[in-house]
């Protein structure tokens, strides 16, 4: 089982600023989300289950694809030097 | 506890052999610990995890990490793209020379091509001295 990413690492430099490096706590979005998400499924999932079943399922599978994609997301790292800036992307 | 195991720790509580020799004959009794190593959960750590992308040039520097797990999780999304938008999505690749059919990749295809990714490097070195690496850890 892996979990969405908790923590994102973001750091940018340019010749001119020199911007300290932020630590930026995703894991406080993930309860927020989830507090929309529900109220909002419990409107359009009768809809659309009623309109459609069939494409509600694929939806479902498509939100499963989504999930897996954010906790995927865990362990990815990107850091870029060059000449003019230096930017570092990391998920922890 | 099988019974040749309980023979030799029989025959220490006897005291017919010293406890050096039951230590030895125990060793002897168990397999490797190199063997258990690479049948179990060696084998599966082994298995990569990331790939990697290294970069390095005179100035300019790239370090990329991506988990298996991300690219698994996007082929299961590209799964999930209908059937109509396939053409769409072939020529859209096409035109970045991407020539990939999308409604032909299969998760288990990628799974074998994970296995197979293990041992891969690639190694390129211009001629300005830049290097680029592309392998699995």
């Amino acid at each position: 089982m892996t979990f969405p990413p908790s923590l994102l690492r973001l750091r940018v430099r340019t010749p001119e600023h020199a911007w300290p490096t932020l630590w930026l706590p995703v894991f406080l979005v993930w309860p927020l989300l989830f507090l929309l998400l529900v109220p909002l499924a419990l409107v359009v999932l009768p809809v659309a289950i009623v309109l459609d079943p069939r494409q509600t399922a694929r939806a479902f599978e498509l939100l499963g694809a989504l999930f897996a994609v954010v906790c995927g997301l865990r362990g990815v790292h990107i850091d870029v030097v060059g000449r003019r800036a230096q930017v570092l992307i990391s998920f922890h | 506890m099988n019974e040749e195991r309980k023979r030799i720790l029989k025959m220490l509580a006897e005291n017919k052999i010293t406890a050096q020799e039951a230590e030895a004959l125990l060793d002897a009794m168990s397999p490797p610990p190199a063997t258990g190593a690479t049948d179990g959960g060696g084998a599966r750590s082994a298995d990569p995890k990331y790939l990697r992308l290294v970069v390095e040039g005179d100035e300019d520097k790239v370090n990329v990490r991506v988990p298996f797990q991300l690219i698994r999780a996007g082929m299961r999304l590209a799964a999930l793209i209908p059937a109509t938008a396939h053409g769409p999505v072939n020529k859209a690749l096409k035109e970045r020379g991407i020539d990939i059919d999308v409604s032909k990749l299969k998760p288990e295809d990628f799974e074998n091509l994970v296995q197979h990714l293990r041992d891969l490097t690639v190694d390129v070195e211009g001629t300005r001295g830049e290097k680029v690496r592309v392998f699995c850890e």
